[in-house]
């Protein structure tokens, strides 16, 4: 490991940490909805999704493409295409530095001012997010003139520090590169430093790592997790791959079929998890840390298909998969209810109460 | 039940391509050594694992192996038949017998062929079928690999990736293989269709005897998938072990660290784990490191990595490494 | 296995003839502009083959005594002539009709024509690649850097003016557009995943080309095809303005706006205004319809109606 590195040396401390003390929730989701009208009909993308976050806390958002993790983390920050998407319902209050805002409800012109500032993101793929034709150095020196109002010679130093912080050899000199002189994992650090730049109190990540080698994947969870650490802004981290998360989320969300079926403390979730389906996206993944003879039992598929999201969700998402689906299932939306300490579960069934019989039919 | 029988034996295969200049008389001004001499066997009725990052050449390899792209040295040979030194009308003959399966499920399926009709091809093709025999079959394979014999008239575009990809197991398998290469079949699914894919990949190996290569980059699945694994990197091999052994006493600095970077869905278990962090990112492959080359990234690296290349070698018996510290007092490994 | 028993139709996905059309009607009901476009074209055809019928008028015939008749909404004007009458007295109207006939001649065939050597060289330079690719490609360059104009002037001032030149002389001029898209779809599919798995199972390269290469290049080649169409369209009217193009006694709407180029000036308008309205709407209607066409022809796009 490479020493001590005084991350975010450069940086002041995240820049206000008043709602931590007063616990307030730092961005507050209710019962978003995101439709998209096709030519195929109407995809119930997102179906009713709430969820809290506080400030420096790190929330895990997984589940498998077309679940809605993606969607819902975009429509809060504005960048679904409206249309064909649309926003039909819901609030999201975010704890701005003056005071609360609905995220859902600002003008682009707002939006855009805290995106980029107070909210930061990171995407899959960082080189259709960066100017081709400008230096990445004034890329990221750009957003700390516009948001912290730095003059030009401050922002340049600020930002050499900065790709100093993210991993960057020779900072001077990259600060003139242009994004194409970059590997696939340095634009990602790139990504990372802009979304850091202004001292977010939110970064929002989109699956940043899935485009990347496992041993560049690596590198740069270890450097999400340094910066997390020294500047203690809160963090979305969406991905499919439940083992990206076990090591950097404090929470966990498990979406499926546009809704969160399941929350929880990421060592309580993964340990005991209580929804049908995050048992078996748990046991459809091996680990190379299986021990011996894990191999030679087949893994747990869960059978059948995600449900066709053009189809309103009346029942649970999950009814058709589930071993453990009783009538109710089929009947009703199981809301996503308080289950135990910090666990939140959408399921009329819960895994905990089952025990070892296996089966409630 | 099939012993240790020897189905594929690959020698010093190599693909290169050339890198050419100039405006009007190009010339050859270099080479990508996608393949640069790689020697494994594989036996009957076992998978071997192939894993590596991207631009590593294990895709390429599996191709030349089958020759779909032309190698430029080395020898494959299926059973007693050298295939890279086969004339075109015979290796016509001896493709039936070997066969891929394509990573991604929508690119590798012509989108205005029905699904019967893609299945059917290679029943087309190779011999001589009546086109009720050809429909007989499709419905046989259908049912094989899951899918409802009753959507043969469906397109590509109105499966799921899941289904996709099984479409591509069974037009694989129309023909009776005995050899499969895997290439990267799961990459492209989500996880719980991953799991699916690959129970069916393992159920259909016993059931017809397949022998199989599995491409992958993702090491869990390989663990779980394979018998035996060999790791690439740049172009060649660096260590070919039975998989229990490669996972749990990996003796190439290379195959240590990227086991340790997997992440592993276990909280408590990613905070106890101790990483190797690797260095920088994997070489330009047109512009290979002299010697070893791994020891532009390798924490061990000392002068001899920098100017000799690792011979590959058998350490202990069944057990392939390409290191100069490698020995059996594990002089390879990384201490964190 | 068994099993195969099962009936072998698909009842549940079984697109019907109505169903795809049924479908294809619905995209085109999501698409205004489309529908405008088709009905442009629709009516362009019905006036070309029907011509005969709908002129009301023979659109040679000569009426010295009923000469420069302005149309019928303009003072002087008669329903007999609804657009008037030129120098000779000939209707107008039925002018017009008739020139859809060289209009849709020149670029229906014109197109067809272009595309057929296209693909031709297309497919053969993308396939085999090499020095044959090389040396398709050197011509196909060096056709697209002659200067159109002066080729036209040179084939019409040689070859004479006819209608059969100009169809020929765009066909050929039009080719290499359609031999680089062609050829550019050749090495995609080319190194797609099932061409690669039918190279696996040991297909010949004239199944290939006829089993997954030509199927793929219908859609690119058709949209291609309909811009091509209305700019061709839009080239003989240019041509004939400037003399160029079919005889000087064939109605077509390039001759018909050379004529009234010279009467705009004389105070008869009509007869350059109407033909040039007909070209301008025939060349939006093919724009409209082919956007249309090029979003539906891509199988990916499209969605089989259960």
């Amino acid at each position: 490991m490479s020493g001590k590195r005084n991350i975010g040396a450069s940086l002041k401390p995240a820049s206000s940490l008043k709602a931590a003390r007063t616990g307030q929730p730092i961005l507050r989701v209710d019962d978003l909805v995101v439709r998209f009208d096709t030519v195929e009909g109407l995809i119930h993308a997102v179906n009713g999704v709430s969820f809290s976050l506080q400030p420096g806390e790190v929330l895990g958002v997984v589940g498998e493409s077309g679940c809605g993790k993606s969607v819902t983390m975009m429509s809060l920050i504005g960048l679904i295409p409206q249309p064909p998407g649309q926003i039909v319902g819901g609030q999201a209050l975010f704890a701005a530095d003056d005071g609360p805002v609905d995220l859902l409800a600002l003008d682009r012109k707002d939006l855009r001012a805290l995106r980029g500032g107070q909210i930061g993101f990171i995407f899959q793929d960082p080189i259709s997010s960066l100017n081709p034709t400008m230096p990445i150095g004034r890329q990221i020196a750009e957003s700390m003139v516009e948001h912290l109002h730095l003059n030009e010679s401050e922002a340049q130093r600020h930002t050499i520090a900065l790709l100093r912080d993210v991993g960057i050899a020779d900072a001077e000199n990259r600060y003139h590169s242009y994004p194409h002189e970059f590997s696939g994992g340095m634009r990602q650090r790139v990504m990372i430093a802009i979304a850091v730049a202004c001292q977010p109190k939110l970064v929002v990540a989109d699956e940043p790592t899935t485009a990347l080698d496992v041993t560049v994947q690596a590198q740069i969870l270890e450097l999400v997790r340094a910066l997390q650490q020294e500047m203690g802004m809160a963090v979305i981290w969406i991905s499919h791959d439940l083992g990206v998360v076990a090591g950097l989320a404090d929470r966990i969300a498990v979406m499926y079929g546009g809704t969160i079926v399941e929350s929880g403390p990421a060592d309580d979730l993964f340990e005991r998890p209580r929804h049908p389906y995050t048992a078996g996206l748990l046991g459809a993944m091996p680990s190379v840390a299986d021990d011996a003879g894990a191999e030679d039992r087949p893994l747990v598929s869960i059978e059948g298909y995600p449900p066709d999201l053009l189809r309103e969700l009346v029942c649970c998402p999950f009814a058709n998969r589930c071993s453990y689906a009783v009538e109710r299932c089929w009947q009703e939306r199981p809301p996503l209810l308080s289950a135990g300490r910090q666990h939140e579960l959408a399921c009329f069934v819960d895994l905990a109460t089952v025990g070892s019989s296996g089966d409630v039919r | 039940m099939y012993g240790n029988q020897v189905l594929i034996r690959v020698r010093s295969l190599e693909k290169h391509f050339p890198v050419r200049s100039g405006l009007i008389i190009s010339r050859q001004v270099g080479a990508v050594k996608a393949v640069d001499g790689i020697t494994f066997d594989i036996r009957r009725g076992e998978t071997l694992g192939l894993v590596g990052e991207s631009g590593c050449g294990k895709s390429t390899a599996g191709r030349a192996m089958l020759r779909l792209l032309e190698p430029t040295g080395g020898q494959v040979f299926y059973e007693e038949t050298d295939v890279t030194g086969l004339e075109p009308e015979a290796l016509r003959q001896l493709r039936p017998a070997m066969q891929m399966i394509f990573q991604d499920s929508a690119a590798s399926l012509n989108p205005r062929h029905s699904a019967g009709k893609i299945i059917g091809e290679p029943l087309r093709i190779q011999g001589e079928h009546t086109p009720q025999e050809v429909r007989a079959r499709v419905a046989e394979l259908m049912e094989l690999v899951g899918l409802n014999p009753r959507w043969t008239r469906r397109f590509p575009h109105e499966f799921s990736g899941g289904q996709r990809q099984r479409i591509n197991i069974a037009r694989a398998l129309a023909l009776n293989p005995r050899f499969v290469v895997c290439d990267e079949p799961i990459s492209a699914l989500d996880v719980s269709i991953q799991a699916q894919v690959v129970n069916l990949l393992k159920e259909l190996q016993s059931r017809l005897g397949l022998t199989y290569l599995f491409i992958a980059h993702d090491l869990s699945m390989v663990k779980h998938i394979s018998d035996r694994v060999a790791v690439m990197y740049l172009g060649k091999i660096m260590e070919l072990a039975d998989r229990r052994t490669l996972f749990n006493e990996p003796l190439h600095p290379y195959t240590q660290s990227l086991i340790s970077a997997v992440p592993v869905p276990n909280p408590k278990l990613e905070r106890q784990r101790k990483r190797i962090i690797l260095a920088g990112e994997v070489p330009n492959p047109a512009d290979a490191p002299s010697g070893c080359v791994f020891h532009t990234r390798c924490p061990l690296a000392y002068d001899t990595c920098r100017t000799t290349v690792p011979e590959f070698r058998e350490v202990t018996p069944g057990r392939f490494v390409a290191c100069h510290l490698a020995d059996a007092s594990g002089g390879s490994r990384i201490a964190v | 296995m068994t099993g195969t028993t099962l009936p072998l139709e698909d009842e549940y996905a079984e697109p019907t003839v109505a169903g795809r059309l049924a479908y294809v009607g619905e995209l085109l009901w999501r698409d205004k502009a489309a529908i405008l476009g088709l009905v442009i074209i629709l009516l362009l055809v019905i006036a070309a083959v029907f011509a005969p019928l709908l002129a009301p008028h023979d659109p040679l015939a000569q009426n010295l005594r009923n000469t420069k008749q302005p149309p019928a909404w303009q003072e002087g004007g008669t329903w007999d002539h609804v657009l008037g009458t030129d120098r000779l007295g000939r209707d107008s109207l039925s002018r017009i009709i008739y020139g859809a006939r060289v209009s849709i001649t020149v670029g229906f065939f014109g197109a067809a024509l272009a595309a057929t050597l296209g693909m031709v060289a297309g497919l053969v330079a993308g396939y085999l690649g090499g020095w044959v690719d090389n040396v398709i490609m050197g011509l196909v360059n060096l056709l697209l850097s002659i200067p159109y104009l002066v080729l036209v002037i040179v084939v019409a001032a040689i070859l004479g003016r006819s209608l059969l030149n100009v169809v020929l002389l765009f066909g050929i001029t039009a080719s290499p557009l359609f031999a680089r898209v062609t050829r550019g779809e050749v090495l995609r599919i080319r190194n797609s995943g099932y061409v690669e798995s039918a190279q696996a199972v040991g297909a010949k390269t004239g199944r290939i080309l006829f089993d997954h290469v030509m199927p793929n290049l219908i859609g690119p080649l058709v949209t291609l095809a309909t811009f091509e169409m209305s700019a061709m369209i839009f080239y003989e009217a240019g041509l004939g303005f400037l003399g160029l193009s079919v005889p000087p006694h064939v109605p077509s709407w390039g001759n018909l706006l050379a004529i009234g180029r010279e009467s705009l000036l004389a105070g008869m308008p009509w007869l350059s205004v109407y033909p040039g309205l007909a070209i301008a709407i025939t060349a939006l209607g093919m724009n409209l319809f082919g956007d249309w066409l090029r979003d539906v022809l891509d199988p990916r796009l499209r969605r089989i109606r259960r």
